[in-house]
């Protein structure tokens, strides 16, 4: 039995969890292969001792970055290999070009998972749909494409297997042909790393209001999200703090949600905080569906006294 | 030269239900609605309509059953299409759509498109609210040997080609692409626009077909995975402080989330 586990080779280090999974739970025999999406210089010691069968590597390009590239490459791989599993992050280029290589080679995609269970003989998938309220667990008859959220699993040796770094030809795609790429601002903000998150919305009347949940972020050594509209209409804040479906996923210990409607796209990105906090006017407004804590009120009352509390209980004048 | 805007008619999680006893989704019993963001791409679609595209039309495949009780619902949100701006609508629905794997959605839909014929671009949006999973307009792309790009916030028409904007995590990349192409949306391309009573009225002269995945020559899926929906029963506490007035509601908070762990007084 063999499994693919495709990536970045921070990913390849990280997946390489998920892979442990599948060699406990199973009764074969089971190599794993990696497929770096990057060219790969020197082999990297961290890589080299986990216990990869094979990692090939892009020879003739720095990076395999277009979906269909992507795509083939995989497709070509399981050809030659028959893996049972394909590996790799739940992030949109391995989303779109897995899903174009799970069509190609007929076999389904499961994304998003959040967890895997071994039963006998088999694996179970777990992922959150429907706006966070189903959990679907999904179980292959077969051959199938995982895609796993990151920061699951924590990387490890799971055999004792010499790696061998094996370079392999991409073709070139000239139907998507990339005229610019630009890096997203990235300041100080680490939405995915944080502990504690203040998040702002249209409850805000203003951009300068939001320095009231920076204060508030500062003295609980947060950091500030915000919902779509802050970010992508009104522009108040860059996109680097943008929560939901098209932002970032977060899952901080405590999420607090200020002046935050709740639509299932913002949901999607909270999901997987411990504790949520919603303070809205609208008693109705769908967040407090998906609240652990609800305060019917206006934020612009709650953060001063709100404040005012945190200081006393942490000590801070 | 047409366009096709792809539209799944999702379930409306807004209204989800639980049966109390298993605690699972009483999926036959939820309303459908157009899932948000193929509204996105159906007025996108409407946009490029300026380019000299002939006509656009909504696709869409039903897979919530069941199928009687759903048919005539699933007719009604494609009426709403119309009334968007579609020009035609096609429902592909019969028993073997129902509950199908995307597989077979996305050969059921590719072999559509090919018979419409003369498509140039076939929009849909990133994901679908119900389950997320992005994959649809890659598999169709696939399928049809089109181009593809995905979660594209700005499109731009030239001749027969098109430049979009993309947005990955991390970055985003201009992308020039040739046609025909396969393109999800992301919601920040546009704003959809409501329909007027007008627009409403001429949708129900519109033509709407429904046709049976058999009669595409498709055969009925097999099964490749296994799925089991569970309720996420206590996902959150729904909890609502009460109090006189802000200060007693906040000093109830925060003794919550001592309790709870996640803050942490300093003694």
């Amino acid at each position: 039995m063999r499994i693919l586990i495709v990536g970045k080779l921070n990913d390849i280090i990280e997946l390489s969890g998920a892979a442990s999974i599948m060699i406990r739970s199973s009764s074969q025999a089971v190599d794993v292969d990696a497929l770096s999406i990057e060219k790969i210089m020197r082999a990297p010691p961290e890589v080299e001792t986990l216990g990869y069968d094979r990692i090939f590597y892009p020879d003739n390009i720095e990076r395999i970055e277009t979906p269909r590239q992507l795509a083939e490459t995989v497709t070509d791989l399981m050809n030659k290999n028959d893996y049972i599993y394909i590996i790799a992050p739940s992030t949109k280029l391995f989303k779109e070009s897995l899903a174009y290589a799970g069509q190609k080679l007929q076999i389904p995609i499961i994304p998003d998972v959040s967890q895997i269970e071994a039963g006998p003989g088999r694996h179970i998938f777990m992922r959150t749909i429907m706006a966070g309220r189903v959990r679907s667990y999904e179980t292959p008859l077969n051959k199938a494409i995982i895609l796993i959220g990151l920061g699951r699993f924590r990387g490890g040796r799971f055999s004792e297997k010499k790696t061998s770094f094996v370079p392999i030809k991409i073709s070139v795609d000239t139907s998507f042909r990339i005229i610019e790429k630009r890096e997203k601002a990235r300041g100080a903000v680490r939405l995915e790393e944080a502990d504690i998150i203040i998040s702002v919305g249209r409850g805000f009347r203003s951009k300068d209001d939001l320095k009231l949940a920076f204060e508030l972020a500062d003295l609980l050594r947060g950091q500030v999200g915000c919902s779509r509209p802050i970010a992508a209409d009104l522009k108040w804040l860059p996109e680097e703090h943008w929560i939901g479906l098209s932002g970032k996923k977060v899952r901080p210990k405590l999420y607090i949600a200020l002046g935050i409607s709740g639509q299932p796209q913002h949901i999607a990105g909270i999901l997987e905080s411990r504790v949520i906090v919603a303070v809205n006017k609208d008693p109705n407004a769908p967040i407090f569906k998906n609240a652990d804590y609800g305060i019917v009120g206006d934020l612009y009352e709650f953060i001063p006294k709100f404040s005012e509390k945190i200081k006393e209980i942490l000590g801070v004048k | 030269m047409n366009i096709v805007s792809l539209v799944k008619l999702a379930i409306d999680t807004g209204q989800l239900r639980f049966d109390p006893s298993t605690y699972k989704p009483m999926l036959h019993d939820i309303p459908l609605k157009i899932s948000d963001i193929d509204r996105n791409a159906l007025e996108e679609a409407l946009r490029l309509k300026q380019y000299g595209f002939s006509k656009i039309y909504a696709l869409s495949l039903l897979t919530w059953g069941p199928l009687g009780k759903r048919i005539q619902e699933a007719q009604n949100l494609l009426r709403e299409a119309l009334a968007l701006g579609a020009d035609e609508a096609i429902l592909i629905a019969d028993e073997h759509t129902i509950d199908s794997d995307s597989i077979f959605v996305a050969k059921a839909l590719a072999e559509m498109i090919r018979r419409i014929g003369d498509v140039k671009i076939v929009l849909a949006g990133e994901a679908t609210v119900d389950k997320f999973s992005s994959q649809i307009p890659a598999r169709v792309a696939c399928e049809l040997g089109f181009s593809y790009v995905g979660f594209v916030r700005r499109i731009e028409y030239k001749d027969n080609k098109v430049i979009v904007e993309r947005d990955l995590e991390d970055h985003v990349e201009i992308v020039e692409l040739d046609l025909p192409a396969v393109i999800s949306v992301t919601r920040e391309i546009n704003t959809p626009r409501l329909p007027t009573l007008m627009q409403i009225r001429a949708a129900m002269k519109k033509p709407l077909n429904i046709i049976k995945s058999s009669d595409l020559g498709l055969q009925p899926f097999k099964k490749t995975l296994e799925t089991n929906y569970e309720g996420v029963k206590v996902a959150r506490k729904n909890i609502i402080i009460e109090g006189k007035d802000m200060s007693e509601k906040v000093s109830k908070l925060i003794e919550n989330l001592i309790s709870e762990g996640v803050i942490i007084p300093r003694r």
